[in-house]
């Protein structure tokens, strides 16, 4: 009964959900949604949004039978009373589970870091990395922009990655005037607000590299930044101090849509938006240790000899970043001796340590259970269209499902894009999605869904998500009957479940079936192709086995007469 | 199976024809590597020097491919418009579809003609071009690896210039394109795969691999045969670097590799048996007259003598003019560049010249000629330590080190001079100097450059352990394959100590023979092995246009000259039975260089000449 209830209702809600997402591609739809998270509100006033998509997520699998059933739209207030409904009959199970799977209230403070270009997403990686090794008790969120494979490694080192749209100020005459116009992207930096299952942060840029432990940042409140070097009366962006708030964020977009950017990136935006930052409240001012730039050190040396010590956060601010930079480990000391006051180059190898730093940083095995939420997630966008393509999708949530159930190859999980490509909101998808703790991905990339006010997850509020594992259990029974046997062999990653998985495909996906027929190895299927690819990108060639040299060499001999 | 013992271009093969009619009318040679114009190892100085005899054969349709890198073109690259109309076209379209290709004249000798790619202005083709690697080959290179990441683009981008310049010819071209190293390897694979008009030829220098066993201490020569490839690269994390340089073995039209050494590791680390060894070469400067580099050698060797008197002040009980100079430079690799047998060798000598020989050796240990790295210490130390050296009389010994080393305890040179104890005291017959900086002309210490230095010196060792371009050929040689480290200590003594023994004239007459050698190792020599390298790519690419015969080397074509001096050791006019003889360091003895020179030439047949007159001379000394 229950499970009927929850399989419904979201399905309603999610054809308003497209709607909201077509119109959002038009300008100027923040009003929309925020009219249809009022609505949402008024249904489910304390409702975690977040527990509602999960809710929402857990009815993926039902696909055949929710595609009947939703087929229908109904209105969006309709749905959310449905929902508030659920919540009623389902609470105390529900809570069960989410008592298992979620410890938000523990863990509402986090560190923020955005990632929208490859070199960034190292950045951001050598920032989590420092972070985690000066054993911060935080979470660490990094937002990206779409789609980058390599960008999966970044889930070993941070609790949450979370796909957000590049948000261009296309505001190119701006942007030419600072001559740097990859700092558009930085606009999408304002998508943090959205992340409200925190209910404090600190944003830290990918080019900064904390130095020690900065925990106490968090003892600062909204909003806090260290002065900029160049204009002390501005803050410099690159580091502060903020709490998520759908409101706030609405209001910064409002903001920057009126107003532009004074300098074509988010640093103008946000100086304007909170432009009593430099009179208000001293306590707002984050003391210089923590934005350290390299810049300001040659400004003013003889500060940086007094003080440069006490540095806990280096920004490296400018055109050139470390990854701009080689290193040598053997040079970096010698330079270090030879002349000290080269300290931007002191940090950049700091920096480079860290990058090759490779001492386990891996987060605690949270994420392992979590990911059984996290890759269902993105199929709740793909449920669109005709009847052929919910089929198709179901196929691919138990391809998902199955690679999220082997840890050693949830790289695989990107191959998700083949299916969503169909899919008008496919950009919105992304293979991170699918791992690690995704609770917070709807609310970034659709604006819609964070429609519930601030929340404050009590415990009441957060029962009704907490449905998935068992539903999930049963997709493969309702979709595929007779599957759980393999279900249950594809826990442990063998290689034998390649040809019951293909026949599996054959039966249910022809798309799939002809693709394999072509391919030149008909043992891997395009999906494992993609995973087999994407090992040796993270440098995990299996050269004693089916990446020996022969075979590659059989390859190569294909093209050599 | 053992080689023939000696591994120096001495055992080359002989080509005796040259295919000189072969004719490359409307051939165009494109030679692809990371250092062209962008100098990171030892390969830019082979393509530098090589380039002037490449430009004298193909004129105007020799081209250069390497990367763009901005500060290297403002110093050495003077950016032009291409002549060739083709490869005009092919630049414009390259630039239309967002590359950023340039053309110009490399401002070295011979001038050629260089394509300089921006791989970084491409970087967004990379998923693509990575992917379409791993459709193609099976092989992926890992996001963090920024080197294979750039050979990838690299690769990618040259293999569409060439294309691309095959398709704007109006007549199918000849195209030959060399290939060196794998970070350049990449390009050639594709060619192939794209069936290209190119005639294609992969050249390694030094295996991936290779470097990397022998920098892991493992006894590589030995055990060459022995290795698991796939495992030692996998398990160093190379295996994609591996894959590209082994997958461009594999394609070469004609794979090559730099000496007879490298070959063999290549045919077991690479799986492919070069079809020619193309030795690389020098520019030998020529003197014009015998006696000035003699003079050179005194005058730096003075200014030697002059840091010796200053180091050694107040214990200088030795006679610095009957004092040989022994030298070793290079990278701070203690092992792989041999420190360790040299010292090992050098305690030997010592105990052997203290009981045979009253010759003192100065053994040097000075740091190579790369003057970008920075110095060790810094300014406090370098006035403390003038001063300790120029204005105190010490009563301890003298000092080994020059320097005051920061973790002095931690230096694998240091270590080992104390544990075989050479302290420099008055009973050592060996004295040991460490300089640990970078040679400079600029230092108050030792002030002469690295080359200066060399002339003033006596001896140079170089016991590398990997040196596979075989790049400092030597007088004697040091085989340390099939040996233990004790049995190559003893052969490295006993070296040294027969070169104490010899008198000065018979130095002389040595150091002249090998000056005279020199020609072997001139480009205007060695080139013809590339040459015959691109004969037998364009052969085996246009089967229908060239014919290549393969000249089978047969110990008779070889080019014969008598061994060194002491290769076997020491002839027997080199060697005295009494050490007596050469302790008094006939000075007066009389030294005819004509004389000797006649000598050598009479022995030294030119092999490219052979059916000719034989009474040759020297090109440069005409």
């Amino acid at each position: 009964m229950v499970t009927l209830l929850v399989l419904e209702i979201p399905l309603t809600f999610r054809e308003e959900y497209l709607i909201d997402l077509d119109l959002a591609d038009a300008f100027g739809d923040d009003k929309h949604d925020l009219d249809l998270s009022d609505a949402l509100d008024f249904g489910g006033g304390n409702l975690d949004d977040n527990d509602l998509l999960e809710a929402m997520d857990g009815d993926d699998g039902y696909k055949p039978d929710g595609g009947k059933s939703g087929g229908g739209a109904l209105a969006g207030i309709i749905s959310s009373v449905g929902v508030a409904l659920i919540g009623a009959a389902s609470g105390y199970i529900a809570y069960q589970k989410k008592k298992l799977c979620f410890k938000i209230q523990g863990e509402s403070q986090a560190f923020v870091t955005l990632a929208t270009t490859y070199p960034y997403c190292m950045g951001s990686l050598v920032l989590g990395k420092s972070l985690r090794r000066h054993g911060t008790s935080k979470k660490l969120v990094v937002m990206v922009s779409p789609p980058k494979d390599e960008r999966l490694s970044l889930e070993d080192v941070f609790d949450e990655v979370i796909m957000v749209d590049v948000l261009d100020s296309r505001d190119k005459a701006h942007l030419s005037w600072l001559g740097r116009p990859e700092l558009g992207v930085t606009f999408t930096k304002l998508h943090c607000w959205t992340l409200t299952q925190y209910s404090k942060c600190v944003f830290l840029d990918a080019d900064t590299l904390a130095l020690c432990n900065v925990d106490e940042l968090f003892e600062y409140e909204e909003f806090s930044a260290a002065p900029d070097p160049g204009w002390p009366d501005c803050f410099n962006s690159g580091v502060f101090v903020f709490r998520p708030s759908l409101n706030t964020h609405t209001k910064l977009l409002e903001h920057a849509t009126q107003h532009g950017s004074f300098d074509g990136g988010d640093q103008g935006v946000l100086n304007t938006f909170f432009s009593d930052w430099a009179i208000k409240d001293i306590r707002n001012h984050l003391p210089f240790v923590y934005n350290v730039t390299a810049s300001a050190l040659y400004t003013y040396l003889p500060a940086y000899h007094q003080f440069g010590h006490q540095a806990k956060i280096v920004h490296f601010l400018g055109g050139t970043k470390p990854w701009h930079c080689s290193y040598n480990p053997q040079a970096a000391n010698e330079s270090l001796l030879e002349n000290p006051n080269k300290h931007d180059d002191n940090f950049i190898n700091l920096w480079w340590e860290e990058y090759y730093n490779q001492s386990n940083l891996k987060k605690d095995n949270k994420i392992e259970e979590l990911s059984f939420i996290g890759h269902v997630r993105p199929l709740t966008i793909s449920y669109s269209h005709t009847e052929s393509h919910k089929q198709k999708s179901s196929t691919e949530a138990y391809r998902k499902e199955m690679s999220a159930s082997q840890p050693a190859l949830d790289l695989a999980v990107d191959t998700l894009d083949i299916s969503s490509s169909h899919d008008k909101i496919s950009p919105s998808q992304s293979p991170l999605a699918l791992t690690g703790d995704t609770l917070a991905i709807s609310s970034s990339h659709n604006k819609i869904s964070p429609s519930q006010s601030p929340l404050d997850p009590t415990e009441d509020t957060v029962a009704i998500s907490a449905s998935p594992k068992p539903v999930e259990m049963n997709v493969p029974f309702n979709v595929l009957p007779g599957i759980e046997a393999e279900w249950i062999s594809l826990v442990s990653p063998t290689s034998e479940q390649e040809s019951e998985k293909k026949g599996l495909e054959t039966a249910d996906d022809p798309d799939t079936a002809t693709g394999e027929a072509e391919s030149n190895t008909p043992a891997e299927t395009e999906e494992e192709n993609l995973a087999h690819k994407r090992m040796w990108e993270e440098g995990y060639m299996d050269y004693m086995g089916k990446d020996a040299f022969d075979n590659i060499k059989r390859k190569l001999d294909r093209f050599l007469e | 199976m053992p080689l023939a013992r000696s591994l120096s271009v001495t055992s080359l093969s002989g080509l005796d024809d040259w295919d000189e009619e072969f004719d490359l009318e409307d051939a165009v040679l494109f030679e692809i590597a990371w250092e062209v114009a962008n100098k990171v190892g030892g390969i830019y100085t082979v393509i530098q020097t090589k380039a002037r005899l490449t430009c004298e054969e193909w004129g105007e349709n020799y081209f250069l491919v390497g990367p763009y890198i901005e500060s290297n073109v403002r110093t050495q690259v003077e950016l032009i418009e291409p002549s060739n109309a083709p490869l005009r076209r092919t630049i414009e379209k390259m630039n239309s579809s967002g590359c950023k290709v340039y053309f110009g004249r490399w401002l070295i000798e011979g001038s050629p003609y260089v394509v300089l790619i921006d791989v970084g202005f491409t970087a967004w083709s990379l998923d693509r071009w990575k992917s379409e690697l791993w459709e193609n080959c099976g092989v992926g290179v890992p996001w963090f690896d920024r080197e294979a990441n750039d050979a990838v683009l690299f690769g990618f981008l040259t293999a569409w210039l060439l294309g691309e310049y095959a398709a704007q010819c109006d007549e199918p071209p000849r195209i030959v394109a060399h290939f060196h190293e794998w970070l350049a390897g990449l390009g050639l694979v594709l060619c192939r795969q794209r069936k290209l008009p190119v005639a294609t030829i992969f050249t390694t220098h030094a295996t991936l691999l290779g470097r990397y066993l022998c920098a892991g201490n493992v006894d590589f020569y030995n055990n060459l045969a022995e290795f698991n490839v796939d495992k030692e690269a996998g398990d160093r994390q190379i295996y994609h670097r591996y894959c590209l340089e082994r997958a461009a073995a594999r394609c070469a039209h004609v794979f090559t590799t730099v000496s007879q050494i490298t070959a063999i590791e290549a045919e077991h680390l690479l799986r492919r048996k070069p079809d020619i060894v193309t030795p690389n070469g020098l520019n030998v400067k020529k003197f014009s007259a015998m006696h000035e580099f003699q003079n050179l050698h005194a005058q730096s060797k003075a200014r030697i003598q002059e840091f010796v008197r200053g180091h050694f002040y107040g214990h200088l009980d030795f006679n610095l003019d009957k004092t040989l100079f022994l030298f070793i430079a290079g990278r701070y690799e203690f092992s792989n560049k041999g420190a360790d047998i040299f010292l090992e060798a050098l305690a030997r000598l010592n105990y052997l010249l203290r009981t045979n020989l009253h010759k003192v050796l100065l053994a040097f240990f000075v740091r190579g000629q790369l003057p970008d790295v920075s110095k060790m210490l810094d300014r406090e130390d370098f006035t403390m330590m003038k001063r300790a050296i120029f204005s105190t009389q010490r009563q301890c010994q003298p000092p080994i080190c020059t320097h005051n080393m920061l973790e002095d305890s931690a230096d694998p040179i240091l270590n080992c001079i104390r544990r075989i104890g050479l302290f420099n005291s008055s009973q050592d017959r060996v004295k040991v100097i460490f300089h640990p900086e970078f040679l400079s002309s600029t230092s108050p210490l030792l002030p002469m450059d690295y080359e200066e230095f060399v002339r003033g010196c006596h001896l140079g060792v170089f016991p590398s352990y990997y040196e596979p371009w075989g790049y400092t050929p030597g007088i004697y040689i040091l085989d340390r394959r099939y040996r233990g480290i004790d049995e190559s200590c003893n052969q490295l003594t006993s070296y040294l100590f027969q070169f104490c023994q010899q008198s000065r004239r018979q130095r002389i007459i040595q150091r002249n023979r090998t000056e005279r050698l020199s020609d072997l190792l001139d480009w205007r020599y060695l080139g013809r092995y590339y040459i015959s390298a691109r004969h037998m790519a364009l052969a085996k690419a246009f089967p229908d246009t060239y014919i290549y015969n393969l000249h089978e080397p047969t110990s008779a074509t070889g080019f014969r000259y008598p061994r060194p001096a002491s290769v076997p050791p020491s002839p027997a006019h080199s060697l005295h039975s009494s050490p007596h003889h050469s302790e008094a360091e006939d000075e007066h003895e009389r030294y005819d260089e004509e004389q000797e020179a006649e000598k050598d030439r009479l022995n030294i047949r030119q092999p490219f000449n052979r059916n000719k007159d034989q009474t040759v001379d020297l090109p440069e000394e005409n």
